[in-house]
């Protein structure tokens, strides 16, 4: 292709992208406002947002370790926590069976007026 | 100062100043976006909308040195563009307008600045260029769209187009050579 007529027919082209450049709409014109508006207020939007979460994320792990058992409180009741294990190691119904503490209070006077109580 | 850049290349088109911030950068670009979007989707809000991505994913690049802002934003909205026909080949083809006036009927167009005659002129010889554009390839049309219109040079087109400049070139003369048979029918 001969390039004066190629320098030409691109100067045309180019003559007609820029008439239509300069015929957009109002419509469009304000749309294209709107979204470059968006655009820098997106990374300044995000920063509450990440630090409401990382706040409520960090709430959330004090409140959980209150609820912790403290690591000296075993220590203490040592004795008991193995008397306890003990009794967790036997089966939930020979508790009641061979205990015959139960049965004798049971029996005995004291436990008629508790019930009325 | 010009250089001649000898035979059988590509005359260099001066470069436009660079924008000091991402939104100058946005604001200079907008127009030019939708147009080319608008040659490729057929729809003024499809065109919008891959416009108004692209401008978001920009965000991304932001710290990016302002000589990369072109072909970073113009590779985006190519992609972008992609993705949407590929939604449009979904949609009920009779929601679309068809026919022979299609490009003409789907372009946006004011008419308020100028007299009504220059106006309609200056649409039909857009709207003809649009409706050629959109009878080429798509790598023909991007590369005649980026390097004519945009006035980018061979390496941004190269970098936007995701291709090497050779391609480019390649691109961009057949687009030229199908393009002048269409449109000096017309002249």
């Amino acid at each position: 292709m001969n390039p004066a007529h190629e320098h030409d027919f691109d100067t045309r082209e180019r003559q007609a992208h820029a008439a239509a450049l300069a015929q957009v709409s109002p419509q469009v014109l304000a749309r294209l406002r709107m979204a470059r508006r968006q655009v820098p207020a997106s990374p300044r939007r995000a920063w509450p947002w990440l630090a409401a979460t990382a706040f409520s994320g960090m709430l959330a792990v004090l409140i959980g370790l209150q609820w912790l058992p403290s690591a000296q409180a075993p220590v203490a009741d040592q004795p008991a926590v193995a008397a306890g294990a003990a009794e967790a190691a036997l089966p939930a119904n020979t508790l009641l069976d061979e205990n015959p503490d139960l049965y004798l209070w049971l029996a005995s006077s004291d436990a008629p007026p508790l019930a009325m109580e | 100062m010009l250089v001649n850049p000898g035979p059988g290349t590509e005359p260099d088109i001066a470069t436009p100043p660079l924008a000091v911030s991402l939104d100058q950068f946005l604001a200079g670009v907008g127009t030019r976006a939708f147009r080319f979007a608008e040659a490729g989707l057929r729809s003024r809000d499809d065109a919008l909308d891959a416009v108004q991505d692209a401008m978001m994913k920009m965000l991304a690049y932001r710290e990016r040195p302002a000589v990369e802002w072109t072909p970073l934003f113009w590779s985006i909205l190519r992609r972008k563009i992609v993705d949407v026909q590929r939604r449009q080949r979904f949609r009920l083809r009779w929601l679309r307008p068809e026919g022979e006036g299609e490009a003409e009927a789907s372009l946006d167009w004011a008419d308020a600045a100028l007299g009504p005659s220059q106006s309609h002129a200056q649409r039909e010889a857009y709207a003809r260029l649009v409706q050629a554009l959109r009878g080429l390839p798509a790598r023909q049309r991007e590369a005649f769209t980026l390097r004519v219109l945009e006035e980018l040079d061979v390496a941004d087109t190269a970098r936007a187009m995701g291709c090497s400049e050779g391609s480019v070139k390649t691109h961009l003369s057949r687009a030229r050579e199908a393009l002048q048979k269409q449109l000096e029918e017309f002249r």
